[in-house]
C-alpha cells in the first residue's frame, strides 16, 4: 500500500527561511528587537521589509510577510538582475527548494524520524533532492 | 518500517510517497509535512484505500515569487 501526493511550497516559517538562505550563502540583516529594515533600491530609494540579504552590490533583497502568512520578496527587480546578475524567478525556485528541504528535515527531526538521502547524494538523477524519512514501528 | 520519500524538484515542488504503511494511516504520516511545506495540490491512493471510504481532495494557490 502507498499513495502519492504533490505539495506546492509556501514560505512561512521565517526561521526555516532564514536557514535556507544561509545554506545558499547569503548574509541575513535583521533589524534591532523585531523592528523591520529598509531594503535598498535604485538612487537611493528604500523599501520596508521584515528582514534582508545582502547582495555584493548596493542593493538588498528583503522579505516581508503578507497577510497570508506567506514571506515575499521585495527588490528592485528591474535592477537586481543587472548589477548582481540574481534573477528574480531563479532565486525564487532555488529558496523555495532549500526551504523545502530544510522543513522537512526540522518535521522529521521533531517527530524523531530517521532522514537519508539517496546513494549519500542529495540530488537524484533528475536533479531532484531526494530525502527519505523512517520510523520504527 | 513506514518510510516517506520527498522528491524536491527544480521549481521547489515536492512529491511525497509513502510507503508500507495502510489506509488512512497514510494521511496521518504525511500531514504533519504537508502542512508545514503548504499548499496540497494532488493525492492518489491505491485501489485498496477506496474500499475503506471514497475521496479525493484538491487545492490550488499561490507560492512565493514571480
Amino acid at each position: 500500500m502507498s499513495h502519492f501526493s504533490e505539495v506546492k511550497t509556501k514560505i512561512k516559517d521565517r526561521e526555516i527561511l532564514k536557514k535556507a538562505l544561509k545554506n545558499l550563502g547569503h548574509e541575513i540583516v535583521e533589524g534591532v528587537n523585531s523592528a523591520g529594515v529598509e531594503v535598498r533600491g535604485y538612487f537611493g530609494s528604500t523599501q520596508e521589509a521584515d528582514f534582508k540579504i545582502l547582495t555584493s552590490t548596493h542593493y538588498d533583497i528583503g522579505f516581508k510577510e503578507n497577510h497570508e502568512g506567506c514571506y515575499e520578496l521585495v527588490g528592485d527587480w528591474e535592477l537586481l538582475p543587472k548589477v548582481s546578475g540574481i534573477n528574480q524567478e531563479e532565486f525564487s525556485k532555488s529558496l523555495k527548494r532549500e526551504y523545502a528541504h530544510q522543513m522537512i528535515r526540522s518535521v522529521a527531526d521533531q517527530l524523531g524520524y530517521t532522514v537519508e538521502y539517496e546513494g549519500n547524494k542529495v540530488e537524484n538523477e533528475n536533479g531532484e533532492i531526494e530525502i527519505t524519512v523512517k520510523q520504527w514501528g | 518500517m513506514k518510510s516517506i520519500v520527498f522528491k524536491i524538484d527544480s521549481d521547489g515542488e515536492i512529491a511525497v510517497e509513502v510507503r508500507g504503511a495502510a489506509g488512512a494511516d497514510c494521511d496521518t504520516l504525511t500531514d504533519p509535512f504537508e502542512k508545514s511545506l503548504g499548499i496540497l495540490s494532488k493525492k492518489e491512493r491505491k485501489p485498496e484505500f477506496f474500499n475503506q471510504e471514497s475521496e479525493s481532495e484538491t487545492a490550488h494557490a499561490e507560492g512565493m515569487g514571480a
